[in-house]
């Protein structure tokens, strides 16, 4: 088990029948996650990629965009229309993958220190209109989770929960705890690597990993490993991976 | 086109920028400012060429092929502006700019530090009192767009389906004061009224077409052809 697949497990967990989720092409794992609960514990669930209503394909045909995903989707949605979904609330969840998030739950994609990030697209938008928002990130440090954001790009009250590759943080009662701690780590680490006091919810135990069958779900939507593009020891061997499997043919389809 | 113009780039990141019209004004040599909501190669050959004053965007950058270094390089040495946007106030300035307004209220932006940064005012609804932001509109002096083909008069056809983040592009023409598209193809008047579900800018928003085959190169254009990207 890796930690990529305790953190989509952690991630499709967010996830429920009712949920409408927003996600990214860019960010991998969540894409993952929500497409593996539709085909597991939320099947009820919707998702929206690159302008496609839930689309029936693994995540490679969905990296190649409308091409990869013609024909297995029942409808294209606009940009505008999208936003306009958002606006009125008809997304009810959505993945961001922040570069800080602070004990406020406050995003930033901006700038860190006196580094300009390349820009925050949606996550200024999203954060302050959507009911509830779920963010990850794959390098948990002091750095990465201060006490206070160099740059609030995107508001904390929406921020529910925090997925990291230590741990799961818990904000719905506006405050961080530790929900849940990833095999491997401790209270202990968990905490040296925050850069805010972090008690922890009653309940707190270690993050369950994820279901045989959501395991199975994985395997079948990414069995490139593309799962390995959001960390930095895996990074470049999964874009190799990527850049080979995209100029294959698509998959013949199997339903 | 006057020094400092504000012009606006259609396309995103990897797919369908105007590289031919951004070639032109790389060539003509005047300064400018760019407004794009994906900005990448056209912020970086503007930049490259020692043109770029100013960088309205959500983003800038080369996806998964890495950072835009002459941009970036320009804005450290300051002589490049960045002006960090979000989705919703471009989308909102283009519609605002399309639909004749100054502003157009939204919710979206508040209680973060750009509207601050933007310097954004808030207004109140008239009818339930709720405060909310005024994004401005946005009204470029030109809109360069490259799309798949047109017909002779102007109207102008993308596949279906279309790509990701396509309709920007149409709020983006409407919103300057001329649009000039660049495409891959001109075909008969009969062969775009056969398809005419395809068009997606009409000849009454398009100013002037150019024929440029191959004109989003090095980024994609469906379906003729897809980014030149290797690793």
């Amino acid at each position: 088990m890796t930690t990529a697949e305790v953190m989509i497990g952690a991630l499709a967990r967010e996830i429920g029948d009712d949920d409408v989720v927003g996600v990214g092409l860019g960010t991998t794992l969540g894409l993952i996650a929500a497409m593996a609960a539709r085909r597991t514990h939320a099947r009820g669930s919707e998702f929206t990629c690159a302008g496609a209503l839930s689309p029936e394909v693994g995540l490679l045909e969905a990296m190649r965009g409308p091409d990869g995903m013609a024909g297995k989707t029942g409808a294209w949605i606009s940009h505008f229309d999208t936003m306009e979904m958002a606006e009125r609330q008809a997304f009810t969840l959505m993945f961001l993958r922040p570069a800080q998030v602070d004990a406020s739950g406050a995003l930033n994609v901006s700038r860190v220190g006196d580094r300009r990030l390349p820009g925050g697209m949606g996550a200024a938008d999203t954060p302050s209109l959507l009911p509830r928002v779920v963010c990850y990130h794959t390098d948990h440090r002091p750095q990465t989770m201060p006490q206070r954001v160099d740059f609030v790009t995107g508001r904390g009250e929406n921020v529910k929960t925090l997925i990291t590759d230590l741990c799961v943080i818990d904000f719905a009662a506006g405050s961080p705890r530790l929900r849940s701690i990833h095999p491997g780590h401790t209270k202990e680490s968990v905490r040296a690597a925050t850069g805010y006091p972090l008690p922890c919810l009653q309940e707190a135990g270690v993050t369950p990993p994820p279901s045989t069958e959501l395991l199975a779900a994985i395997e079948e939507i990414d069995s490139h490993r593309l799962r390995d593009l959001e960390f930095r020891t895996s990074r470049e061997e999964a874009q190799r991976r990527l850049t080979a499997a995209r100029h294959q043919p698509l998959p013949i389809p199997t339903t | 086109l006057g020094e400092n113009a504000l012009v606006g780039t259609g396309g995103a990141i990897l797919n369908r920028k105007p590289m031919a019209l951004v070639r032109a004004l790389v060539e003509a040599g005047k300064p400018v400012n760019l407004v794009t909501f994906l900005a990448s190669t056209d912020a970086e050959l503007l930049a490259e060429a020692g043109l770029l004053r100013k960088l309205t965007a959500t983003y800038c950058g080369l996806e998964r092929t890495g950072r835009a270094a002459a941009f970036e390089r320009g804005v450290q040495q300051g002589r490049i502006e960045w002006c960090e946007s979000s989705e919703w106030l471009l989308l909102d300035g283009f519609r605002a700019a399309a639909m004749g307004l100054s502003f157009l209220p939204s919710r979206s932006g508040r209680g973060n530090d750009l509207p601050a940064a933007r310097e954004l005012r808030e207004v109140n609804d008239p009818y339930s009192g709720e405060v909310l932001l005024a994004h401005p509109a946005i009204r470029p002096d030109v809109a360069l767009i490259h799309a798949w083909r047109a017909d002779e008069e102007g109207n102008v056809q993308l596949p279906f389906p279309p790509d990701h983040l396509w309709d920007v592009d149409l709020y983006l023409a409407r919103a300057a004061r001329r649009t000039v598209v660049s495409v891959e193809e001109i075909v008969s008047v009969e062969d775009v009224r056969r398809t005419a579900h395809l068009t997606r800018l009409t000849r009454i928003e398009v100013d002037a077409l150019v024929l440029a085959p191959g004109g989003a190169r090095p980024t994609a254009c469906r379906p003729v052809y897809e980014e030149a990207v290797s690793l």
